[in-house]
């Protein structure tokens, strides 16, 4: 597979949060405003293509049967390096995100491409996989929190862009509205997939 | 088969070991600085003066009554004194976390006494709740609802605006605030 078509492959064709669907739970519970939504997506970028680049160096060495274990071992050990250079360097960041920062380590889109890409792949095939799987899951959470945080909020990155007069509508913030704009949003991607293949 | 056995194990152990070790050092280097952010975290101008409005520094208690305190109240963190940049003391500053649950775990809240038991301000150090919506406890329109409340007995739930939408939230910020009240008229009155 050329690189190109890695990369792409993970923003688009198998975009981990409106295609694949996998790691939903961090993504509902995150995407409340902006900012969570690319600071979660950010992290999220780290931990994958550092997990990614262990995971592959280590294939052959890592013998099948215990695969999962050490594959988890090493993605805990990423999200705790993340967590705690992220509380030392980037600490107004770090308040915002507080309880997320863990949550990755259960986020099965890292797991997923450890399994699924890493284990049999190269170094730099697995470098490029992780970074396409986590710009994809960004786009993602970009796109779904300044939905929630402009209809429930009036406001982009905490900047009202809506009048006052406007009733933010709770619903959006709060977790029914996030399954119902996250349904809305993978609607209008297939939609868009599907006009583009015809 | 037996070999087997062992080789799993031993890759599981040299992967764990490593991983260990690798946080070891990281947590090592980093945990001078993570403190200090902390504790500039809670010494932020900002957050001192609305805690107190004038005050430069939150000095420590003696360490020995504030653990005696924290052994009969769980959720107390420390009690500060306030005071302004001649070094006049302004008064009693509580830090503690909520007795009631908000949405998402503990609030953490500095709560500020004036010398005749008035509340005069307070901040939110740390909280998870809700982004937009529990978080407005945060702001300055829903803490300045208790600043001039008299510290003498705890405030019902009747008396203080929740947030609409947030009442999780506004009532474990309330347990906080009638915690540092009990703290305070236990300990320092």
């Amino acid at each position: 597979m050329n690189k190109l078509k890695i990369f792409k492959n993970g923003v688009t064709t198998e975009n981990p949060i409106l295609v694949q669907q996998v790691g939903m739970c961090a993504t509902l519970a995150i995407t409340t405003s902006l900012m969570n939504g690319i600071g979660m997506g950010v992290a999220v970028i780290a931990v994958l293509t550092g997990s990614n680049i262990v995971i592959s160096a280590l294939r052959k060495f890592i013998p099948d049967e215990v695969r999962i274990p050490a594959f988890i071992i090493v993605i805990a050990a990423f999200t705790t390096i993340i967590d705690l250079l992220m509380h030392a360097y980037t600490f107004e960041l770090y308040k915002a995100l507080g309880v997320f920062i863990p949550l990755i380590v259960v986020n099965c889109i890292i797991l997923a491409r450890a399994e699924a890409f890493a284990s049999k792949n190269s170094v730099v095939d697995s470098i490029i996989d992780g970074l396409g799987m986590g710009v994809g899951y960004l786009v993602a959470m970009i796109l779904l929190s300044s939905v929630r945080e402009i209809l429930g909020n009036g406001t982009i990155l905490g900047l009202r862009i809506l009048p006052e007069a406007y009733e933010p509508m709770m619903m959006a913030i709060q977790p029914p509205g996030a399954f119902i704009l996250l349904g809305l949003l993978i609607g209008i991607v297939n939609y868009l997939s599907r006009r583009k293949k015809a | 088969m037996k070999n087997n056995f062992v080789r799993l194990a031993g890759v599981l152990l040299i992967i764990g070991a490593v991983s260990a070790g690798v946080l070891a050092w990281l947590n090592d280097t980093t945990k001078d600085l993570i403190a200090q952010n902390e504790a500039k975290a809670s010494m932020d101008p900002a957050v001192l003066e609305a805690v107190m409005p004038g005050s430069v520094l939150f000095k420590e208690e003696d360490a020995e009554f504030v653990e005696t305190m924290k052994a009969d109240n769980k959720q107390f963190i420390n009690l500060l004194t306030a005071v302004d940049a001649s070094g006049n003391v302004l008064g009693k500053v509580v830090r503690t976390l909520s007795t009631v649950k908000g949405f998402n775990g503990d609030i953490e809240l500095y709560v500020g006494f004036s010398p005749d038991g008035k509340i005069t301000g307070t901040s939110v150090l740390s909280h998870s709740e809700t982004e937009g919506l529990g978080s407005r406890v945060t702001t300055p329109q829903f803490r300045e609802q208790f600043v001039g409340k008299d510290a003498s007995s705890e405030i019902s739930e009747s008396d203080f605006d929740a947030i609409s939408g947030a009442t999780y939230s506004s009532k474990s910020f309330l347990s906080a605030i009638n915690n540092a009240i009990t703290v305070y008229a236990e300990y320092v009155k």
